[in-house]
């Protein structure tokens, strides 16, 4: 299962001045489903109605199933695109009963056929005792799931799915967030979908593609996004990071917690800086300790710690719920990252390996988990 | 895959309809063109007006000039003046009275004081005459014991003056109920809990706060007052309206009517002009977006039998005198013999022709709201302002522009319903875009959007989503436009083929005449017919 359905080429789109999507290049291989993960503004949304049709880019092509159904020459209407979309407040026609809201993209059926993949459809997202009603009638959980059905009932090529949670309240998002990955799997669906929660995005998503002022940075399976990130940007915003001023020496990396296996050749001596994820770092207490708790923020699986370094460098750490250690606390840092990703420091370092919008040179190792504080 | 069981390839089941298409995400043909073409023949009377007075060339401006062109001027001003001041004294007090205090009856009082808006303004000019003017109704009844022979003059400006603030009041009345109930009342607690005392707040806070929409309503007044026909017609006040009539009527050369309708025009863009402003203007004074918690009843105490003396004389004189007035000559009317039965043709061609009014209006209207608001841009928000021109034009002066052009241009349409029909549209035309404007920001695009990716071209999306959700906005528009029509005078009276009468025309014909009985049944039938459509809004919104 390889085959690309979906994939767009410099697929560009201003707005005046501003640059909503920019050069960017995306694919989706059959039955995958994508993530487009970035904070507000970055395109991702922008992205998703060009896919669907409803914007005209400026530069760049859209391939559906190899053929052009965007580029220079070409516009193809939404109509004729065979692209399903689950808009973000669902756009439900009001005037319409949920089964006639499903089977609104039905119209070339027979009666008889059109009966059949509603109720069908209906079956799949668990409303088929609900036909009758009307989307004000039913809570947000249900009209979300008719709007899966609907978009899902003329069978499109690729579903898009725009912030598909965010209008549900947070208790009910991770229960409807199953739900639904369910359903599109159980179809066999191609999707993209947009969010802005990481979260979100590393629960349903087959591989994720995190975008920045309209680039994207990086995209891969929600691991790699997470452990061995690209840019900057990436390690920044998927997932919270320290960035722990280092330095090479020879095959290895020495920094204020530890020294790692360099994931790259570099000259010793070049000053990098080696990101550290809160469950990289482990606290022990010790009266001998020479970091200090600073903060704790309890999250109820666990606690953020924040801590002060001899050097003054604060880092979190990540501990179990149950280890509480107050303010002033002396503690011993233990870091083990299991995989040591390096970007190079932005003043000293020569350009070297791929360069990236950051300025940075990233590039990543397998380490064992080691180092000691 | 349950949901696929449509049986087949994907291709083989697919939904969609193949082809290859260059279109630009731009507005269909069928949209923009009957847009373009609505926008241009509206705005054809205003341009006729300007092309044939600048046509008719020094003499027209020579006419202008006279002592007798000023002399109409400072009466409309004078008399536009007096009916905003008097329509603010009343609507501003009513308004607060009803929607923030304790008031005994308030939903009552809400109700009753907004009720005059259904009464056209010459027939509250024919109570004023048929109370008031010689042998009318005061007059008799102070002939017999008291002797009396004659009653001040009641024709000229204060009779004039007198109807229009009693019909006109609801339009500052209701503009500042809406901003009042609008407003978020935890800026006047803000206010209070600063050290302010009741009065200071309501000036400090709650009355800067009303200004935008009481200029608006203001204003609106001002304009009504300009370009109303009816009441200064029947009180024989020499406003704009009243001498472009007689000019026309009177003289072969029509060229001073145009000139003096040009002028007319003018002033009433100008009115407007400074009204946009004070709405554009409101903005910054809007209050919290959304539904705002309702304020606390301001406590009356003693001063409530005031206000309700108040509420009682506004109630007395804009509704229940008019009324009782229409009621004696009808009865009067009866008695002497007069038949009902004259009425049916008068009714009959007043509903036919606010009906086809109402349909050709809504209709006309359609496409360019959807390019107003669909596919907003520089051209396509001038093509919406265009079709304002009938908000500017006094419907007098669209009367006598229709009837030079149709005269010189469109002989076989020259006093046909089509070109009434077509003056109606142009009058009312910016009420029906108003009403659909807002029914169609309330659809979604999101909506639009979906039906499109489910395979459904452009025309359909109109046809299946957009106009049915709209329907709430069509029919409100259509209400408003057939109650519009329904009281329409001065078109009417000038477009209207020969021995087409309706129920406005032959009631000013026969007030005018002095036959005050004859004309009481038209009256009522009028102001009866006019709430019809208004109390269907009233109880669609209460629902």
């Amino acid at each position: 299962m390889s085959e690309i359905v979906l994939q767009c080429e410099a697929l560009t789109k201003h707005y005046g001045p501003v640059r909503a999507v920019d050069g960017l290049d995306v694919a989706v291989e059959r039955g995958q489903i994508l993530a487009l993960l970035g904070p507000s503004g970055c395109g991702k949304t922008t992205t998703l109605r060009l896919l669907a049709g409803f914007e005209r880019p400026d530069q760049g092509r859209i391939l559906l199933e190899g053929r052009a159904i965007s580029d220079a020459r070409t516009l193809l209407p939404p109509e004729r695109r065979g692209i399903g979309m689950v808009f973000q407040d669902y756009a439900l026609f009001p005037h319409l009963t949920v089964a006639d809201n499903v089977g609104f993209g039905l119209h070339r059926l027979r009666p008889a056929e059109r009966a059949d993949r509603i109720r069908a459809v209906l079956k799949l997202v668990g409303l088929a005792a609900l036909e009758e009603r009307y989307p004000h009638e039913l809570s947000g959980g249900q009209q979300q799931r008719v709007a899966l059905a609907r978009a899902l009932a003329p069978q499109p090529k690729v579903l898009l799915l725009d912030e598909p949670f965010s209008n549900l309240d947070a208790d009910l998002r991770a229960q409807v967030r199953g739900e639904v990955e369910q359903i599109l799997r159980s179809a066999a669906t191609t999707a993209i979908f947009v969010t802005h929660d990481q979260e979100e995005a590393f629960a349903i998503a087959d591989r994720v593609a995190v975008l920045n002022e309209g680039r994207l940075e990086q995209v891969g399976t929600a691991e790699e996004v997470y452990h061995l990130p690209l840019t900057r940007f990436v390690a920044d915003f998927v997932g919270r990071a320290d960035f722990l001023p280092g330095r090479f020496t020879g095959d290895s990396v020495e920094t204020e917690l530890g020294r790692w296996p360099a994931p790259l050749d570099l000259p010793p001596g070049t000053e990098v800086e080696v990101m550290l994820r809160p469950d990289d770092i482990s606290l022990v207490a010790d009266p001998g300790g020479a970091a200090v708790v600073e903060a704790r923020q309890f999250r109820g699986e666990e606690n953020i710690y924040t801590v002060r370094l001899p050097s003054g460098r604060g880092v979190h750490s990540s501990s179990p719920a149950y280890e509480v250690y107050a303010p002033r606390t002396s503690v011993r840092v233990l870091a083990h990252p299991p995989h040591v990703v390096v970007f190079a420091h932005k003043r000293a370092v020569p350009q070297k390996g791929p360069a990236t919008s950051q300025g940075a040179s990233p590039s990543t190792a397998e380490a064992p988990s080691a180092g000691d504080g | 895959m349950q949901a696929a069981e449509g049986g087949g390839t994907p291709a083989a089941t697919s939904v969609y309809r193949r082809g290859q298409g260059a279109r630009a995400p731009g507005p269909p043909v069928f949209v923009w063109a009957p847009a373009v073409l609505v926008a241009a023949g509206v705005a054809l009377p205003l341009a006729y007006l300007v092309v044939r007075t600048l046509g008719s060339g020094a003499e027209a401006w020579e006419l202008l000039a006279r002592g007798r062109t000023l002399a109409i001027l400072g009466r409309s001003l004078l008399l536009a003046l007096v009916v905003t001041g008097a329509t603010v004294a009343i609507g501003l007090p009513l308004a607060w009275l009803t929607v923030r205090t304790d008031l005994p009856l308030r939903r009552v009082w809400s109700v009753l004081t907004a009720l005059p808006l259904v009464i056209p303004s010459y027939v509250i000019g024919f109570v004023v005459v048929a109370a008031l003017g010689p042998r009318g109704m005061l007059q008799g009844l102070l002939a017999g014991p008291l002797g009396v022979e004659r009653l001040p003059e009641i024709y000229g400006f204060p009779g004039a003056a007198l109807s229009l603030s009693l019909v006109s009041f609801p339009y500052v009345l209701l503009g500042v109920r809406g901003a009042l109930a609008r407003l978020d009342p935890a800026l006047e607690e803000a206010a209070r809990s600063l050290g302010h005392g009741g009065w200071a707040t309501f000036r400090k806070v709650t009355l800067p706060l009303l200004r935008p929409a009481l200029a608006a309503g203001a204003l609106l007044v001002a304009l009504y007052t300009l370009s109303d026909f009816g009441a200064v017609s029947m009180l024989r006040y020499e406003t704009f309206t009243w001498a472009i009539y007689l000019q026309y009527q009177t003289s072969f050369d029509r060229s001073l009517a145009a000139a003096l309708s040009l002028v007319l025009v003018v002033i009433a863009v100008a009115i407007l002009a400074i009204e946009a402003q004070t709405r554009g203007r409101s903005r910054y004074y809007r209050s919290t977006a959304g539904a705002v918690r309702p304020a606390a009843a301001v406590r009356l105490g003693g001063w409530r039998w005031p206000a309700l003396a108040f509420c009682s004389v506004v109630a007395l004189f804009a509704l229940a005198l008019p009324l009782a007035v229409l009621g004696y000559w009808l009865a009067r009317g009866l008695g002497a013999g007069e038949t009902l039965h004259l009425l049916w043709g008068p009714m009959v061609n007043s509903a036919y022709a606010s009906g086809l009014a109402a349909v050709a209006t809504v209709a006309a209207a359609l496409p360019v709201v959807f390019l107003a608001v669909r596919y907003r841009s520089l051209v396509t928000a001038l093509l919406e302002r265009m079709t304002y021109v009938g908000f500017a034009l006094p419907g007098i002066a669209i009367a006598l522009s229709l009837v030079f052009f149709g005269a010189n241009y469109l002989q076989p349409l020259y006093q046909s319903l089509a070109l009434l029909v077509f003056a109606y549209l142009v009058l009312f035309l910016p009420t029906a875009v108003g009403a659909e404007r807002i029914s169609l920001l309330q659809v979604r695009p999101s909506l639009e959007e979906a039906a499109r990716s489910l395979g459904r071209p452009p025309l359909q999306v109109l046809a299946r989503v957009t106009i049915p959700l709209m329907r709430p906005g069509i029919a409100a528009g259509a209400a408003l436009v057939f109650l519009l029509t329904m009281k329409e005078l001065p078109a009417t009276l000038i477009l209207g083929p020969i021995g087409f009468k309706t129920l406005a025309t032959s009631l000013w014909s026969s007030a005018s005449e002095g036959f005050f009985a004859r004309a009481a049944a038209p009256a009522l039938l009028l102001v009866l017919a006019s709430s019809v459509p208004l109390a269907i809004l009233t109880l669609r919104a209460r629902r």
